[in-house]
């Protein structure tokens, strides 16, 4: 019993000291960015003259995004690479940065700069500075507030996918009515748990009565399975767990597609839109970076990055990836849903009780 | 004494002085800010939860006075259903688990079958494995549309049907104890090593059969541990959150958690919903947690390790030894291993790519130079090493303490301070991170977007488990080894350092591990609490889950922070194997 102790002492002083001092490997500062100096060019547009020398002077930009880091760190190296401005990134999904924001706000803490997210139109205007970008000019007209809070630096179409290996493109149904017919399907068929913008646009192009009478068909017929999360559900359609998506955002089914899996989308009247937006906080530490990384946001050369990841464009002037896809949705009758969060509320709360019978 | 001092000392006010600065020495005031410390880490989520749930949602944080959120939660009869299924998920995960774990730590800890080293490193191994891999290995598993085992069952017997459906509450119990099964095994372990086997044999002498030897001697004497692994079981069931996610859902099985996440994930977020939900998950934890210290409140009958000395032996299996190890092993095999198998495969392959059905598709490491190339993988590795180490640490120094003050120096008042520390673990940790935000936001103390925020969340949300292995630690250990150790002068210093320190050292140490392996993959808390510079693999994970990343991506992640895992655990396997066998040396 004698070494026993020892040890056990020795471990347990050993593993506190690590724990203690381990920390201060995480405060040594980090390498300084090396600011490259490209003043501006015709290619850059974005970069606004009466900003860049304040934005320059304050050094840096936090970004609040919920956009994976494997595309947000690359894109917000242009940024750097343009400005010499370093670039502080923090990822986190939609609805944990509209309450981490809010908390923020309310303790007066100046935390970000720009935020890019799908919910920004949710936020308090109260939130968010009003400033209009010069490059928002070249963006689609609905892609904009028009209180100056936010704009669409991408477009989240929505519309329904298949499993190309389940499912052969004569047996698609051409209207929402039709679904409502696949007896067939039952049981295979999703849906996202939080698709209350599809449902709004369903019953706006439908009409109240019949729209919710039609969705009362589809899911009578269909009993679709809820699911959580949109990527989650197309891998799943891709993979062949489920045969059709009732219904998803068009870039990720593409996504999974052109990753090798067997999925395709095809359009319906409606197709549901939204955006990723970007908006400049109210109570931004750094302001005129935060102006600057807006308008870097809309401009043509961020655009035609994310097209690379493809998502779609808001502007006329950048080709989507796959080329065409914009055109074969924009045929169909494309409804715009931006809703504030009581109305998002109440439309969860009929999608609820419409596809989960509560 | 001089007629002034015995004077004052008469008065009442003085003589209570003079006990208070008789009490006031080193080892009592570190015992009295351990328990303050632990109590404002509870305090901080727990009044976060209380204040969100009996106040109105701004979309700003919590404004005033409202019973809006109870009536929101609870005016539909869905709460009814949501009750019954959390109730028969947790009881069934709980009881399959202990089953199990308790097969596993009397082969490993009361028998000379073979493999108990190898069977105790993959228990450990499990809990690297995040919760949400663990499912969705289960779903390519035993997915009626996309299973591989079924296929493999389909095609070996000719059926049309899918025999298993892991959508089911039966797949979503199995689902949950094959992850949580070797917890069962941790906490039963030491007591079991710990069980003086005279006592058994002394009642075999007596004329008792093994049966009532066993009913009446061994199960009784492992009651506070079989209760404890119970209770920590049963809550984690109802608390948990990936297997109702990805299982439960589809088959609409709803739970509490599922709803709370529902609510939090809202836009904006409907904080004050998920709360008033979660206060009767916490109301049912905390009433698990009397049922717990009632049935255990006769601690002295249940110490097995006392003054007269303890000799742990084993059971000689005979020619029942490797059959017993291999009936272990294919238990480990079922559980384990086929959801690990899956996820090795599944990550050299970018889309889903069925064991054994593959053989059209090309492997390819794409997936871990994916991963390896992630812009802030390696940072965030270290930022979760270092953040969990220095977590497991404070979590077992604390513990100990509080769990030897709950039942040895104050336990009248025992209850309050266990319930006190079990409370974290019934409150999400989306809660516990959006309450220690809110709270370091207002409070003049400059931790936020720094590393010492996700630090001050890992110790709150892990306190519980610290709890758990240092509270059936002590119930173990009779209170005369401290008596006479005091008895012959030692101070309460030596007691702990040189008695309670060195017998407890394998339940601390195995404490500690797990709450090291648990902290490395933590997500919920920090989700809100990482800040630039400050990202961990937990929000790494979700990334992959929820905006890029393939199947295989994903299963590469599992892969990549099990393996640095694996290599910690077995390390810390070998201390332990050290510590115990010089303990057993005459």
């Amino acid at each position: 019993m004698i070494g026993g102790p020892k040890i056990a002492g020795l471990a347990a002083v050993l593993g506190f000291a690590l724990s203690l001092v381990a920390p201060l490997f995480l405060l040594l500062p980090p390498a300084p960015a090396r600011a490259q100096d490209k003043a501006t060019t015709p290619s850059r547009p974005w970069l606004d003259p009466a900003l860049l020398p304040a934005a320059r002077a304050e050094g840096s930009l936090i970004v609040y995004s919920s956009t994976n880091e494997q595309e947000g760190l690359p894109l917000f190296k242009l940024f750097t690479d343009a400005t010499g401005i370093k670039v502080e990134y923090v990822r986190a999904s939609d609805a944990v940065l509209m309450s981490r924001m809010g908390i923020e706000f309310r303790a007066d803490q100046s935390s970000y700069d720009i935020v890019q997210t799908a919910t920004i139109n949710k936020m308090p205007a109260q939130m968010l500075a009003a400033y209009e970008p010069p490059e928002a000019n070249h963006i689609s007209p609905n892609a904009r507030d028009p209180n100056q809070r936010w704009y669409g630096v991408y477009a989240n179409y929505n519309s329904p996918a298949y499993n190309t290996e389940r499912v052969r493109p004569s047996e698609l149904p051409q209207s929402y009515e039709a679904f409502a017919q696949r007896k067939e399907w039952a049981g295979k068929v999703a849906i996202d748990g939080t698709d209350n913008e599809w449902l709004k646009a369903v019953v706006q192009y439908y009409g109240e009565r019949d729209g919710i009478d039609l969705v009362k068909r589809i899911v009578a017929t269909l009993r679709p399975v809820i699911t959580d999360g949109h990527l989650a559900m197309a891998r799943a359609t891709g993979a062949g767990e489920y045969w059709v998506s009732l219904n998803n955002y068009v870039n990720l089914s593409m996504n999974v597609k052109l990753a090798g899996s067997a999925i395709d989308v095809w359009a319906l009247d409606p197709v549901t839109l939204f955006f990723g937006q970007v908006g400049v906080n109210a109570k931004a530490p750094h302001p005129n970076a935060a102006r600057l990384a807006a308008n870097f946001m809309l401009s043509r050369e961020c655009q035609q990055f994310l097209a690379k990841f493809r998502r779609l464009p808001t502007r006329n002037d950048v080709q989507s990836n796959p080329p065409g896809i914009i055109e074969m949705l924009t045929q169909k009758k494309v409804i715009t849903v931006l809703m504030a969060p009581e109305e998002e509320r109440r439309w969860q709360r009929q999608f609820d009780q419409l596809f989960k019978g509560r | 004494m001089s007629i002034a001092n015995a004077r004052l000392d008469r008065l009442p006010g003085a003589a209570a002085a003079g006990r208070f600065a008789a009490r006031l020495n080193l080892p009592n005031v570190l015992l009295v800010g351990c328990v303050v410390i632990a109590v404002w880490f509870v305090f901080v989520p727990l009044s976060a939860l209380i204040y969100n749930a009996f106040t109105e949602d701004t979309g700003f944080g919590p404004g005033a006075f409202s019973l809006d959120n109870f009536a929101e939660a609870y005016s539909s009869w869905h709460i009814l259903r949501l009750f019954w299924n959390s109730l028969v998920f947790a009881v069934g995960t709980a009881l399959t688990t202990l089953v199990m774990g308790a097969l596993v730590a009397w082969v490993v800890e009361r028998t000379d079958a073979p493999g108990g080293s190898l069977f105790h490193t993959l228990s450990l191994l499990s809990f690297a494995v995040p919760g949400l891999l663990m499912a969705m290995a289960w779903i390519f598993v035993f997915s009626p549309n996309i299973g591989w085992a079924n296929a493999l069952l389909k095609s070996a017997f000719g059926l049309t049907e899918a025999p298993v459906n892991i959508y089911s509450m039966a797949g979503m119990t199995w689902a949950l104890s094959s992850h949580y099964f070797p917890l069962a095994y941790l906490v039963l372990g030491p007591a079991l090593r710990a069980l003086d086997v005279r006592m058994e044999e002394a009642a075999l002498m007596a004329g008792g059969s093994y049966r009532q030897v066993f009913a009446k001697v061994t199960l009784p004497l492992l009651r506070p541990a079989i209760l404890s692994a119970l209770l920590l079981l049963f809550v984690m069931g109802m608390a948990s959150y990936e297997v109702p996610r990805l299982i439960g859902r589809p088959a609409r099985i709803d739970v509490f958690t599922t709803d709370i996440q529902g609510a939090i994930i809202a836009a904006p977020p409907a904080f004050g919903v998920a709360s008033a939900l979660g206060l009767t998950l916490l109301a049912v934890c905390m009433l698990a947690v009397f049922f717990y210290r009632r049935a255990t409140r006769h601690a002295e009958s249940f110490a097995t390790i006392t003054g007269k000395g303890y000799r742990p032996t084993r059971v000689k299996l005979g020619r029942a030894r490797w059959p017993v190890a291999l009936g272990v092993a294919a238990m480990f095999i079922l559980a384990l291993g086929l959801p690990l198998i899956t996820l090795v495969w599944q990550s050299f392959f970018r889309n889903l790519a069925q064991p054994f059905f593959s053989a059209g598709a090309l492997a390819t490491l794409d997936n871990y130079e994916f991963i390896l190339s992630y812009p802030i993988f390696l940072a965030a590795l270290k930022t979760s090493v270092l953040l969990a180490a220095m977590a497991a640490t404070i979590v077992a120094g604390l513990t100990f303490v509080m769990a030897w003050i709950a039942q040895r120096s104050l336990p009248r008042y025992g209850f309050i301070l266990d319930a006190l520390a079990f409370a974290p673990i019934a409150i999400p940790g989306v809660i516990v991170g959006a309450g220690i935000l809110v709270a370091y936001l207002m409070l003049p103390i400059p931790i936020y977007n720094t590393i010492w925020i996700l630090l001050v969340a890992y110790v709150t949300l892990y306190l519980p488990y610290g709890m758990r292995f240092a509270s059936s630690g002590i119930t173990q250990i009779h209170r005369e080894l401290e008596e006479a150790a005091a008895v012959s002068g030692a101070g309460l210093a030596q007691i702990f350092l040189r008695i309670m320190l060195p017998l407890l050292a394998p339940v601390l140490l195995a404490g500690w591990i797990y709450v090291f392996v648990l902290a490395v993959r933590e997500l919920g808390a920090s989700i809100f609490l990482v800040g630039p510079g400050t990202h961990v693999l937990g929000t790494i994970s979700l990334t992959m889950w929820e905006e890029g990343g393939s199947y295989g991506a994903v299963a590469a992640l599992g892969v990549v922070q099990i393996v640095p895992l694996a290599v910690i655990v077995a390390g810390l396997r070998s201390i332990e194997l050290r510590i115990q066998r010089r303990a057993q040396r005459p």
